[in-house]
């Protein structure tokens, strides 16, 4: 069965082809032929392609992942865990040629000779943004893997509390490695900035990124359960207590769950620090949500509780 | 770590929040090293202010149970050793006494006349 929302995220695949097609067509007379396809770093033409060829190699690649995007689409109607996730992919890889190809057109309309144009920033940064842009927005607009169990919530808890008590469980798990990791890479980019400063501001932010998240900070509450990254305890991310049904204290490898920092997978979300104990929750939908932090039995006690609190306090 | 606060207990907030740090020390939970929870975080969990988690924590440091420092944290003394554990075990039940004693109508003063009275 197809629904709206599948219906929108093929239109949002089909604006790749649609696109590059129409540029192609509107702009075929305007450019010079053939057409710049490459730049070196300093902004100077070094690879050109005569129009008829670029234009069918473009729509070749947009045309086989569109069409891969669109079965995908629908396959994710029949609740397959990838289908949305490929689809995706598929919408990055159908927009991305069809983007760099409108891109290209624009900045060379009006041009005598392919040497004298110069694809600006702003439209680098645009060609490249959107294709991640339509993904995600595919993404978002097709269900997630459902599974077939329904998730029990949690029943009955340890831990006892009162209907109005005030309690909170913070924990936090660190990694030094993560930390070392990232002051190593913040020192490698020291000598780029001499050579290629885009290159150093890229990896400088990189290792900004993966030394700030060296510390995972979860906090357990009658909201929920937050979790956040970093000493300022930003960025964070909330779990509201209805949306969960139990907590239970597991072992987390950082593979399974896609990796270190935070990380969305067919198995759920996660934000991870290190390998090792962290706090497990089962949502309401199915999905689970993972955090590493030191020794979780604690807080998995008080979210189940809460939830049985809430439950008793909601009826 | 857990932290309970009840606000129609008569004890302040902040007492009680360094009460189970207390206790968690005491009773082994807690060890030399572990850091205590960001007190934006414990504050913001709680729903109280911010400065009564730091007056409780300032209130450890001078108990001599924790170390405060700028931009670390609080974290447990690691240089706490058993014979801190019981002095910070005793002066609770110190505490204790002088709440039990204040309710009975017993001043300090008094209080510790007992003490001296009971002297062998």
């Amino acid at each position: 069965m197809t629904s709206p929302r599948q219906l929108l995220a093929a239109l949002v695949v089909l604006q790749a082809p649609a696109w590059a097609a129409g540029v192609g067509l509107a702009l075929r007379g305007d450019v010079p032929d053939p057409v710049p396809t490459h730049w070196d770093l300093a902004g100077d033409v070094d690879g050109t392609l005569a129009l008829p060829v670029f234009t069918v190699v473009v729509l070749a690649v947009v045309g086989a992942a569109t069409v891969l995007a669109l079965g995908l689409v629908a396959a994710s109607g029949r609740r397959s865990a990838l289908a949305s996730l490929g689809a995706a992919g598929a919408t990055w890889l159908a927009w991305l040629p069809a983007a760099l190809y409108a891109a290209t057109l624009v900045a060379s309309a009006d041009a005598a000779r392919a040497a004298d144009v110069r694809l600006p920033l702003v439209t680098i940064l645009l060609a490249t943004l959107l294709p991640f842009v339509a993904a995600l927005v595919v993404h978002r607009l097709l269900p997630g893997p459902v599974w077939r169990e329904q998730p029990l919530p949690a029943e009955s808890a340890t831990l006892a509390l009162a209907d109005g008590e005030r309690v909170a469980w913070v924990g936090q798990a660190s990694s030094r490695s993560l930390l070392v990791l990232g002051v190593v890479l913040g020192l490698g980019t020291v000598p780029l900035w001499f050579a290629v400063w885009p290159a150093a501001l890229a990896a400088g932010l990189a290792a900004i990124a993966v030394a700030w998240v060296h510390v995972v900070t979860v906090r357990v509450d009658d909201a929920g359960v937050a979790v956040s990254w970093g000493p300022a305890q930003w960025p964070r991310l909330r779990v509201g207590l209805a949306e969960i049904a139990s907590a239970e204290a597991g072992d987390i490898e950082p593979l399974r769950w896609g990796g270190w920092g935070y990380r969305r997978t067919t198995r759920g979300r996660a934000a991870v620090a290190r390998r090792g104990e962290g706090l497990v929750l089962t949502l309401r939908d199915g999905q689970r949500f993972a955090a590493t932090v030191d020794r979780p039995e604690p807080a998995a006690e008080l979210v189940n509780a809460l939830v049985v609190r809430l439950s008793r306090t909601a009826r | 770590m857990l932290i309970r606060v009840d606000p129609a207990s008569p004890l302040g907030l902040a007492d009680q929040i360094a009460a189970q740090v207390r206790a968690a020390v005491i009773g082994g939970s807690l060890r030399g090293g572990d850091k205590l929870p960001p007190a934006r975080e414990l504050a913001a969990a709680l729903e109280v202010n911010m400065h009564t988690v730091l007056r409780a924590y300032a209130a450890l440091r001078d108990e001599g149970i924790v170390d405060l420092r700028r931009g670390r944290g609080a974290h447990v003394r690691s240089d706490l050793a058993e014979p801190d554990r019981e002095r910070v075990a005793l002066r609770r039940e110190v505490r204790d006494l002088l709440d039990r004693a204040a309710r009975i109508g017993i001043t300090p003063e008094e209080l510790v006349n007992e003490i001296r009275k009971a002297l062998p």
